[in-house]
């Protein structure tokens, strides 16, 4: 069985991919199952994926300052449509300062660039099991 | 909601609001449906129960062919050609877990950017061990999306070489796609993957070779059965699905080989398979899974390299169990 289902994205023109494919691959190797949306995304386009996917967790890769404007756009967006998947947010640009003010926002969780796969791994697991315990999903 | 197979008589009221909300045409009801029907979550087969009566209306559209020859950009492209003539489009999209981890990286929707505005529904699922080419809830998932409300389907398999033909139970009518200069990978296919095929098409046909291709898979059906259900023959067709060059001649094929009758029920025939394949499943969660076996006989290997699986077979093997089963089942015949 899987440990859970995990949307990853990246938001606007933000290029820099590779963070996002290392975490897939972390990810997929560790047993979840990663959606994969890749780049070019916004709040609308992640909100369909993550209600057509009945995603458990929302991951955002942010190597470039957009996440600045796209977040406070994308939470109220989720909560309107009942959409009860975390967020979290990892890249090499979010300052502790923004860190807080996402957290402020109902981020889950931040990663920085010294974020260590075993933290990342099992903060991830442990967001992706309360999210199928509330949806019932074994 | 924990895994249990056991019928309990009715569905509880967790699935009686998803039921009333898939009713109501809510997505987001339809999305944690399909979860836990995947999930096998209690009482799944109920909730199933409960919707079966309303399927049978959608056609269904295989979609397989080899890695890399643009199976979800055509699916893509072929969804959009279906909204446009007035249909209620999904997709499902399967991809392989890793048989390591289990694990999964589900990447079509990067290939199908396309449709965000058309209100198509896409869902990414995982084989999570199924071999076929298809997951063992992709039946499933097939029933609710019609049970939804969308006459068209389309399924993507992960990509296919020889073997993978669980499709061809779940379709009305299959796609196999192919690619320019892939001639002797169209020789290798020819034995599985081939012979289901009712529309062979020929994607990234702008490339050198396409003509050729189209001519081999055209004497490769003089030699073989064409047709796979024995209605309409084979066709092969050329597409680029890049540019959308082809889409409307192959939409008009499958159209053309769709079933009539407005409610498609399975044949007893497949009703046969799925309920083998229902019971086997199962069967494997009980004794692997929920009692434990895996993990036993994982402890049992553990740290040890003179291990003979043979003697681990009658180890595991729960004989007493099936030789109680059948003198139970012989002792039913006899008093009958």
């Amino acid at each position: 069985m899987t440990k859970g289902r995990v949307l990853l994205a990246m938001l606007g023109t933000d290029q820099h991919e590779l963070g996002a494919v290392a975490i897939a691959g972390l990810l997929r190797d560790h047993g979840f199952e990663v959606v994969y949306l890749g780049r070019f995304q916004t709040p609308k386009t992640i909100l369909q994926a993550a209600i057509d996917e009945d995603v458990d967790v929302i991951g955002i890769s942010c190597h470039s300052w957009e996440f600045l404007d796209y977040v406070p756009e994308l939470i109220p967006l989720l909560g309107e449509s009942e959409v009860d998947a975390p967020v979290v947010l990892g890249g090499s640009v979010i300052t502790a300062e923004d860190a807080l003010a996402m957290k402020a926002l109902g981020i889950a969780e931040v990663f920085d660039s010294d974020a260590q796969s075993g933290a990342i791994l099992d903060r991830m697991s442990m967001l992706a099991a309360e999210r199928r315990a509330r949806a019932g999903i074994g | 909601m924990t895994s249990e197979g056991a019928t309990h008589g009715g569905t509880g009221p967790e699935w009686q609001v998803l039921l009333s909300g898939l009713r109501q045409r809510d997505r987001r009801a339809l999305s944690r449906f399909i979860s836990l029907v995947e999930a096998r979550a209690a009482g799944w087969q109920d909730a199933m129960h409960c919707l079966f009566a309303e399927t049978g209306r959608a056609r269904v559209v295989g979609v397989t062919g080899s890695l890399g020859t643009g199976k979800s950009t055509l699916t893509g492209r072929l969804a959009v050609e279906f909204i446009e003539r007035g249909h209620a489009v999904a997709i499902l999209a399967v991809d392989p877990s890793s048989p390591f981890s289990g694990g999964a990286i589900l990447g079509d929707r990067i290939r199908m950017a396309n449709l965000a505005p058309h209100g198509v529904f896409l869902r990414s699922m995982a084989t999570r061990g199924a071999h076929g080419g298809l997951s063992r809830a992709t039946r499933d998932a097939v029933r609710i999306l019609d049970a939804f409300g969308f006459d068209r389907i389309l399924i993507e398999t992960v990509g296919a070489g020889q073997d993978e033909i669980d499709i061809l139970r779940v379709a009305d009518v299959t796609l196999v796609v192919s690619m320019p200069g892939q001639g002797d990978e169209v020789q290798a296919i020819k034995a599985g993957i081939m012979e289901i095929a009712d529309v062979f098409v020929v994607n990234k046909s702008d490339c050198a070779g396409a003509d050729q291709a189209v001519a081999d898979i055209q004497a490769m059906l003089r030699v073989t059965k064409s047709g796979a259900r024995g209605g309409a023959p084979a066709v092969v067709l050329k597409s680029v699905a890049t540019t959308g060059s082809g889409v409307r001649e192959v939409v008009e094929a499958i159209q053309s080989r769709l079933p009539r009758a407005e409610i498609r029920r399975s044949a007893p025939n497949e009703i046969v398979e799925e309920v083998v394949e229902l019971v086997d499943g199962r069967l494997h969660d009980v004794f692997w899974n929920e009692l434990g076996a895996r993990q036993r006989l994982r402890e049992r290997v553990s740290g040890r390299d003179d291990v003979d699986p043979y003697l681990l077979f009658g180890e595991f093997f729960p004989q007493d169990l099936v030789r109680a089963l059948l003198a139970a089942a012989r002792e039913r015949r006899t008093s009958d």
